[in-house]
């Protein structure tokens, strides 16, 4: 008897890990660019400020390309102010941030965000709200969601940058929250360095 | 046996106890609309027209009246199409993280939706919840988004914004191309012009 209150256990225990959702905004046409493959050279739009300029080493405040962002690896999330797991995660993602340059791999390392579906307006409201210490950039019209793979949100690419060989491939991936920043850096560095 | 099958069970529970992270939602329960005609109706109002006023049971077993903010507050009505749809799914949450600039235009927001009360309850619940009323314009159906012009042949009431000052006129409307989302900022300019 005892045996079988085990096994069943066991069954509701799989079951709940199951129905267990990632914290994330889905959506049915999704398709993520895979690991191993290249990332497009994004067109990054939307008001940054000089000394976010000066982070990422862009000389110009209009619009950018990804590949012009002076780093080896860039973290690039994919949130929108409107979806509620990424207000949860604004926090984190300011603490991976935080991490980022605590550890001293701020030259090599850049987190930015693109607001997808957001104006500059909207990505103002979140950048205020959370106190935001990363560069964000705002696609409204969903062009750069629609080269990314029409993600949920949020959804982390680390990119390995190869000027060089003009080549960003994508080194992991994650939809929805991080377990934890320092975890996902680990991941992220480790991906990266698996790649060269 | 015992104890292996404990410490099995043991392995298994652990993960369920912690936050998930890598199963994505599955894609069959989003429920997926496909374009829509951007529009499917005839507004019956314009800017500078008296309001209709309203009488609608919120999820909260309240009712939320338009007279009861007259000379009090300017007020924003967002209508969104259905509940458990993703654009309307991406649409409120997002007015979670602006209350203060809707309290700062001395204006309340009341989110309305032709779906009847407990639909509105069960999904706004699964959002996380809203801290401004939610309404149901479902009996007699439609009725308020009839009178505004925002009624579609099936049913649904169009994806649309109106602001209406304290003495009950309308002062800007956007019925918006129903699988969009309404920018947040022409919003928020004419609420803080309304001051």
């Amino acid at each position: 008897m005892p045996t079988r209150i085990v096994i069943t256990f066991l069954f509701l225990s799989l079951f709940a890990c199951s129905a267990m959702a990632m914290e994330a905004s889905d959506s049915a046409t999704s398709h993520p660019l895979p690991v191993g493959s290249s990332m497009p050279d994004l067109l990054l739009r939307g008001e940054l400020n000089p000394e976010h300029l000066g982070h990422l080493g862009l000389k110009s405040p209009a619009p950018r390309h990804l590949s012009e962002i002076n780093a080896k690896t860039v973290i690039l999330v994919a949130f929108s102010m409107y979806c509620p797991h990424c207000q949860r995660e604004a926090p984190a993602l300011n603490e991976l941030n935080a991490l980022i340059a605590s550890r001293g791999l701020g030259e090599d390392v850049k987190l930015i965000g693109v607001g997808i579906g957001n104006s500059d307006f909207e990505v103002q409201v979140f950048r205020d709200k959370y106190a935001i210490t990363f560069p964000l950039f705002s696609d409204p019209d969903f062009k750069v969601n629609k080269e990314i793979g029409e993600v949920g949100t949020p959804f982390f690419y680390v990119l390995a940058m190869n000027p060089e060989k003009k080549e960003i491939r994508v080194a992991k991936t994650l939809l929805g929250r991080m377990e934890s920043a320092e975890t996902f850096l680990e991941q992220a560095l480790k991906a990266c360095d698996g790649g060269k | 046996m015992m104890r292996a099958l404990l410490f099995a069970a043991l392995l298994t529970i652990v993960p369920a106890l912690l936050p998930a992270q890598e199963t994505p939602i599955p894609k069959e329960r989003i429920f997926e609309t496909g374009s829509l005609d951007p529009l499917d109706s005839s507004l019956k109002v314009k800017v500078g027209d008296p309001a209709p006023d309203f009488s609608l049971p919120t999820i909260d077993g309240r009712t939320v009246t338009l007279a009861e903010f007259r000379g009090k507050k300017n007020v924003v009505l967002s209508f969104i199409p259905a509940a458990w749809t993703p654009v309307c799914s991406g649409q409120w949450p997002g007015y979670n993280i602006v209350e203060d600039m809707f309290d700062q235009a001395e204006t309340q927001l009341v989110g309305i939706s032709v779906d009847n009360v407990p639909t509105l309850h069960a999904w706004v619940q699964e959002m996380g919840g809203v801290w401004f009323p939610v309404a149901s314009d479902f009996y007699p159906h439609g009725r308020l988004a009839n009178a505004l012009g925002i009624l579609r042949s099936t049913g649904e009431a169009e994806r649309s914004l109106f602001l209406i000052d304290k003495q009950g006129i309308i002062r800007y409307i956007d019925v918006h191309d129903i699988n969009s989302r309404p920018d947040l900022g022409p919003l928020m300019k004419a609420m803080q012009e309304l001051k």
